[in-house]
């Protein structure tokens, strides 16, 4: 029988399809390549630095943060060359009628992985990941400077249906001055959570899941991997720190690199098992600027594989069907060879 | 005196651009393709190039990939009527991306602004 199931973070509810679940195996599809295939010229690739703007942060090729312009580099941060979120103008809210309107006052940035043209992230090693990681942690800690950015997304697109517009691996940090509505629900639905139970609901979803076993995928030192018991989605992942902490940006180096493993073995999952589908990745970090508020929030990092289509009854309702069960997909993974 | 072309499918504001960029003291060829546009870029030697996104016969992204491949110096604008394109990355390709309007002041000064830099 298909199940309801509770999504506590995000106090909402999916519809797990159980009787007509898909065999994870059959998830294998051919894939779409990219339209910039067919480009030759990419700005993101090395020798090409002139086509972006300069480097808001670069890490050169020791691993260090380098504040020359020009030498080799392993990861480069840089503005949107033509953004729509643009730094100058004014968070400032203005009525019209009913409605509400600002100008568009925000951060982007693009985060080029790698100078070499690799167009899956999968292909960097765990090291390379490393560094990436604690790029996006660098940069919200700089961006928590400014006090007119209230959060931080940090999110990658990969393959065409994922939303990529180029195949050189790169993922796009946004700073804006709202908080967006997912994160508003997941803060809020945690916030109920622990109004209701006296605990983290993150807190809380490890334990049990620990004690049972059912859907962590790999767990390390400091982090866990898992199918979320309400999954919305087949193979949806998420990477959540065992230590409570509402903010990814306060993570300690020595912790990067349990990250990076958990990373790395995921992506090389998607790229071995699934015949690389396209995915989003994100981050939810806490607002930058609300402690109080965030006090019971738990960050956390998401991979979602595009291997569904939102129809009519998700649109309509928000309510998600998953066409495969957690549990199904968290043995298929604990099977690998990569999580083993 | 600078010569520009503009590489537009849409006639009256191929028509458009050529008028005002004369009237502001260029020599502009114009072409209404991707393939033709990149015949005259060859024959031509501009000075600079204004290419629209959306058009027949090897599109604007397509374009800008195969002039730049040849030059990497030479300054161009892409544009489009739709602003989706400023979450394409191949854009930065262009030294500059434009969303079309009736206003062209924006357009002659990213113009002037390239061609005198």
């Amino acid at each position: 029988m298909p199940q309801y199931r509770k999504d506590i973070i995000l106090d909402e509810w999916v519809i797990i399809a159980t009787e007509r679940a898909k065999r994870p195996e059959n998830f294998r599809e051919e894939r779409i390549k990219l339209d910039s295939a067919i480009y030759d010229i990419c700005p993101f690739d090395a020798g090409n630095e002139s086509m972006t703007p300069p480097e808001i942060l670069k890490i050169d090729s020791s691993g260090k943060v380098s504040n020359s312009p020009d030498g080799p580099w392993l990861v480069r941060v840089v503005p949107n060359k033509f953004p729509a979120l643009v730094h100058n103008a004014e968070p400032v809210s203005y009525k019209y009628g009913p409605y509400t309107n600002m100008d568009g006052f925000g951060i982007h940035e693009v985060v080029i992985h790698t100078p070499e043209h690799i167009t899956n992230i999968s292909s960097l090693e765990a090291s390379r990941i490393s560094i990436i990681l604690d790029v996006y942690a660098k940069r919200i800690r700089d961006i928590k400077k400014n006090a007119r950015i209230e959060s931080v997304i940090i999110m990658l697109n990969q393959g065409k249906e994922a939303g990529a517009s180029l195949e050189h691996t790169h993922s796009q940090i946004f700073g804006l001055p709202l908080i967006p509505a997912v994160l508003e629900k997941e803060i809020y639905g945690t916030a109920k959570y622990f109004k209701q139970n006296r605990r983290c609901a993150m807190c809380e979803m490890i334990e049990f899941e620990l004690s049972q076993d059912r859907r962590v995928v790999y767990k390390n030192s400091n982090f866990i991997v898992i199918q979320p018991y309400a999954s919305r989605n087949p193979f949806e992942t998420w990477i959540v720190p065992l230590w409570h902490d509402p903010n990814f940006e306060n993570i300690e180096e020595t912790k990067i690199a349990d990250f990076a493993d958990c990373f790395k073995r995921v992506a090389d999952f998607f790229h071995t098992e699934l015949n690389e589908p396209p995915f989003n990745y994100y981050i939810h970090t806490g607002p930058l600027h609300l402690e109080d508020f965030n006090v019971n929030y738990h960050w956390n990092f998401k991979f979602i594989p595009k291997l569904s289509i939102k129809a009519g009854f998700e649109i309509a309702t928000g309510i998600d069907i998953c066409i495969t069960t957690p549990e199904y997909t968290a043995d298929f993974m604990k099977q690998s060879k990569v999580f083993n | 005196m600078k010569k520009i072309l503009v590489v537009e499918d849409d006639m009256p504001i191929r028509n458009l651009y050529k008028e005002e960029l004369i009237d502001e003291g260029y020599d502009v060829v114009t072409a209404p393709d991707g393939a033709i546009g990149y015949e005259l870029y060859k024959s031509s030697r501009p000075d600079l190039i204004t290419i629209d996104i959306k058009m027949p016969n090897m599109n604007g992204l397509e374009l800008l990939d195969k002039i730049r491949k040849e030059d990497r110096e030479i300054p161009i604008i892409i544009y489009s009527a739709y602003g989706e394109f400023t979450q394409n990355f191949s854009t930065w390709a262009a030294d500059e991306y434009l969303v079309k309007s009736s206003d062209l002041t924006e357009f002659k000064n990213k113009v002037k602004e390239l061609l005198f830099r």
